[in-house]
């Protein structure tokens, strides 16, 4: 008996094991039907093989029209592989889906199916369409098996289109998980499949496939750590293994036969292929890496893993890069929590403004992204504000060009949408996801209160933002403006206009008089110096005597009174000087000979100026002298009259270390500084001087002119 | 509407200036700088009596149609400054604030 039944198992399982093109199943019908009388003596695998034998009679029984119709079938020349597993499957779904004799599925049936698939309306129909179901009219049983691949396919993510589920393309992964149904009734093939038998290895094959063209290595490397994280999971929990670790199955390269299998086997729970889908999504936009995120979505997963409700709101088919998965949205929580612990309240502009930058994005970019997602423009983020940002940022690190105005998706409205519709299960998903992301229950009544706080935030910013922007002009502090809610945001706006205030005033020193900076630098002095010795006559720099190089390199205080003494004088040269200018009007108005008396005055002037400059020079020296301490050797041995040159080269390098005589140096700076400060007055008050010097010359000038036409006129008269 | 719109920092200078590019702009400039003249009138008439509850906004300085435009204008000036990334002082390079002020601006070819 046993011999015999391993006799009847052997041709099933090389029936079985073959790959079953469609095209090659008129050759199965060839072969002698299987032993359909062979009752097993074992009442379990009794049934599961009598099931078996009976699932292989449909398939080889399948109509010679339907084998007809496959060639017009949309395999459009290319064939499907299916492994054993999908074979057997997919037999027990056709089944099921109660063929009748023409090998027309009924089509009630398969509609049932297809809705069981969770699958989008759009997707379903393109299935249809795709496997040639729509222009046929009815489900054949290839079309069916290309319909059911596709949903496999549809539900792990990849796109409907024949390539994703032919032999051919290279991007199939082969390893495809089979199409999960809800709530089918008569599932004998999910007990079947459930005693988990070796994969063949083409599971590993489809997994290095690039089945994940769009997935960068980067992904993957995330992915083996989520693995890492699957693999742990599923010692803790087997029963929960089909958490993490199987929706990945087709994207991984490591192949995970036992969970897949398990995973086929609870097809009820479908959200692994929402997983899966998150993964494309969570990989194409968000591969934002720069915080460690790679923990991230896999603590998130960790925490999804718990989440067994039925399927989420994500059109996964959409791919859209501005929708926001559940993982990011857990991730961008856990990052608003760690700027402000309550979900509820703002995150102020400074701090957001911190946290943003650490992304490095360029300035001009992060203020478009705060333009779009400040929505209510207060000057905060609310959470969903936050995550509307952080969004941006990152599909904008992944190369997304920044939209003009806020993607759909992304507006805070829609994100409302999610939390306000009571009725669907979808919202008590978010809840219950977000429950054990924040892992107490406080915080979650915490959350729920938030969220409905900042749905009315919502509904009432647009009045208060214009019941704020009539208050802001008005400026006086806001009479109507007495709700909490918009305290929180006066303040944000006045913190805001405090900061402009503050950099208004850093912005108005820059302007103020250019003197200021050179009264502390003290290199202008090797300026000054270099002014005056251009304005001093030949003559001055003849007399000017070098300063003795026996002068102590370090000048002593004595020298800083030195310098006041001599800045002292200048002011008496000064008031001697209009006495002396009108003393020489006085001279010159009695000799009647101006020339002479200008080339007096000049001289004078030059003299005072001599004065002055020899004076200023001896600051300068005094000057010179006390940058001695930092060069000293230059001091002694370069002449003064080179001075022109060694002054500005030893004023350049001023910064003398580790000298013991810095804080003489200080002392004599400021010394410096304040006779410098005087010669310049000096030089002002000379200048003033000298102007109004030259226009009493011009007044005197006339005058003479005068005088001797005067005198001309005056000569004859008196000569004759 | 306007041919020309600008909005001038406190030191005098513009931190943003567009007017419609037909015309000749710079009799334009001339007068937002002349206007500035008219507007440190009336800070220097008001700030003695107010101390530090100065009114900021002067109000039109001529009676006009336009207030609603410069109220306009004026929102979207403050939701600039609300921005933490734009630093008061710097020109102004807002996209939105751009697009209210084109929508606000003459529209002939």
């Amino acid at each position: 008996m046993s011999l015999s039944r391993a006799a009847s198992l052997s041709p099933q399982g090389t029936l079985l094991s073959e790959v079953i093109p469609p095209s090659s199943w008129q050759k199965k019908q060839q072969n002698p039907p299987l032993p359909t009388g062979n009752r097993s003596r074992c009442p379990e695998q009794d049934v599961s093989i009598c099931l078996l034998v009976a699932l292989l009679q449909r398939i080889l029984h399948a109509p010679a029209p339907g084998m007809d119709q496959e060639s017009g079938a949309a395999s459009a020349g290319s064939f499907i592989s299916l492994n054993e597993h999908e074979q057997r499957y997919y037999s027990g779904l056709h089944s099921l889906c109660q063929a009748d004799t023409s090998g027309q599925l009924s089509s009630g049936k398969v509609a049932e199916l297809f809705k069981a698939s969770q699958l989008p309306p759009e997707a379903l129909h393109k299935v249809t369409e795709v496997c040639g179901a729509k222009r046929l009219g009815y489900f054949g049983t290839p079309q069916f098996y290309v319909a059911l691949k596709l949903l496999a396919a549809a539900q792990s993510g990849l796109p409907i289109h024949l390539e994703s589920v032919t032999a051919k393309a290279p991007c199939l992964p082969v390893d495809l998980p089979l199409p999960r149904f809800l709530g089918l009734k008569n599932e004998p093939e999910m007990r079947y499949s459930a005693v988990p038998p070796s994969i063949d290895s083409q599971g590993a094959q489809g997994g290095t496939a690039p089945g994940s063209l769009s997935w960068t290595p980067a992904d993957r490397s995330a992915f083996r750590h989520l693995e890492a994280n699957a693999e742990k999971k599923e010692l803790w929990s087997p029963p929960r293994s089909p958490c993490g670790s199987p929706s990945r199955s087709p994207l991984t390269y490591r192949s995970y036969p036992y969970t897949k299998q398990r995973n086929g086997a609870d097809s009820q729970i479908a959200y692994e292929s929402k997983h899966s889908s998150q993964l494309e999504q969570h990989s194409s936009p968000s591969n934002y890496r720069t915080k460690a995120t790679v923990e991230h979505p896999a603590m998130a997963r960790a925490s999804s893993s718990e989440r067994l409700d039925q399927q989420g709101v994500v059109d996964y088919s959409d791919d859209d890069p501005w929708r926001i998965t559940e993982e990011q949205l857990e991730y961008y929580t856990n990052q608003f929590k760690s700027l402000q612990p309550d979900l509820g309240a703002l995150i102020l502009g400074a701090i957001a403004k911190n946290f943003f930058t650490k992304s490095k994005l360029p300035i001009p970019e992060l203020s478009h992204i705060w333009e779009l997602s400040d929505v209510d423009r207060d000057g905060a983020l609310t959470f969903s504000e936050f995550c509307t940002a952080f969004h941006l940022i990152v599909a904008r690190k992944n190369g997304y060009p920044l939209p003009e105005s806020l993607p759909p998706t992304l507006q805070p409205g829609f994100m409302q949408q999610e939390e306000d519709i009571p009725d669907t299960p979808e919202d008590r998903t978010i809840i219950e996801r977000l429950q054990p992301s924040l892992a107490t229950t406080k915080q979650d009544l915490k959350e729920e209160s938030c969220k409905q706080d900042v749905g009315v935030k919502r509904v009432t910013t647009s009045q208060e933002k214009q019941t704020l922007q009539r208050a802001f002009p008005e400026r006086p502090e806001p009479p109507h403006d007495l709700d909490p809610q918009m305290r929180t945001k006066t303040r944000p706006r006045s913190y805001s206009s405090t900061s402009f205030e503050d950099a208004m005033k850093k912005a108005e020193e820059p302007p103020t008089p250019p003197p200021r900076p050179q009264k502390t630098h003290s290199r202008a002095s090797s300026l000054d110096l270099n002014k005056l010795f251009q304005q001093g006559a030949p003559g001055v720099k003849g007399g000017w005597l070098p300063p003795p190089p026996a002068l102590p390199p370090r000048p002593t205080t004595s020298q800083v009174p030195h310098f006041i003494s001599v800045s002292e004088k200048t002011p008496q040269n000064k008031v001697q000087q209009p006495n002396f200018a009108d003393f020489s009007h006085f001279r010159e108005e009695e000799e009647s000979s101006v020339k002479p008396e200008e080339q007096g005055l000049r001289s004078r002037f030059g003299r005072s100026t001599e004065d002055l400059t020899n004076a200023s020079k001896q600051d300068m020296i005094g000057v010179s002298h006390s940058q001695a301490p930092q060069k000293p050797v230059r001091r002694k041995y370069h002449p003064e009259s080179q001075n022109l040159e060694a002054v500005p080269p030893p004023a350049m390098p001023f910064a003398p270390p580790a000298k013991p005589a810095q804080k003489l140096l200080s002392g004599q700076k400021r010394g410096i500084q304040m006779a410098i400060r005087k010669n310049k007055e000096t030089n002002a008050v000379l200048t003033r001087l000298n102007s109004e010097l030259q226009q009493q010359l011009k007044v005197v000038h006339q005058e003479r002119v005068t005088l001797e036409s005067q005198l001309e006129l005056l000569r004859p008269v008196a000569s004759t | 509407m306007a041919v020309c719109i600008a909005v001038i920092a406190k030191e005098n200078y513009p931190l943003y200036i567009r007017s419609v590019p037909t015309q000749n702009e710079l009799k334009f400039h001339y007068t937002v700088h002349t206007s500035l003249d008219v507007v440190e009138e009336k800070i220097s008439a008001v700030g003695k009596s107010l101390g530090d509850q100065r009114e900021l906004y002067l109000g039109l300085l001529y009676p006009t149609e336009d207030y609603k435009m410069f109220r306009k204008l004026h929102n979207s000036f403050t939701d600039v400054m609300c921005n933490p990334f734009h630093n008061p002082g710097d020109p102004i390079q807002s996209k939105a604030f751009d697009g209210i002020v084109s929508g606000m601006m003459v529209q002939t070819g």
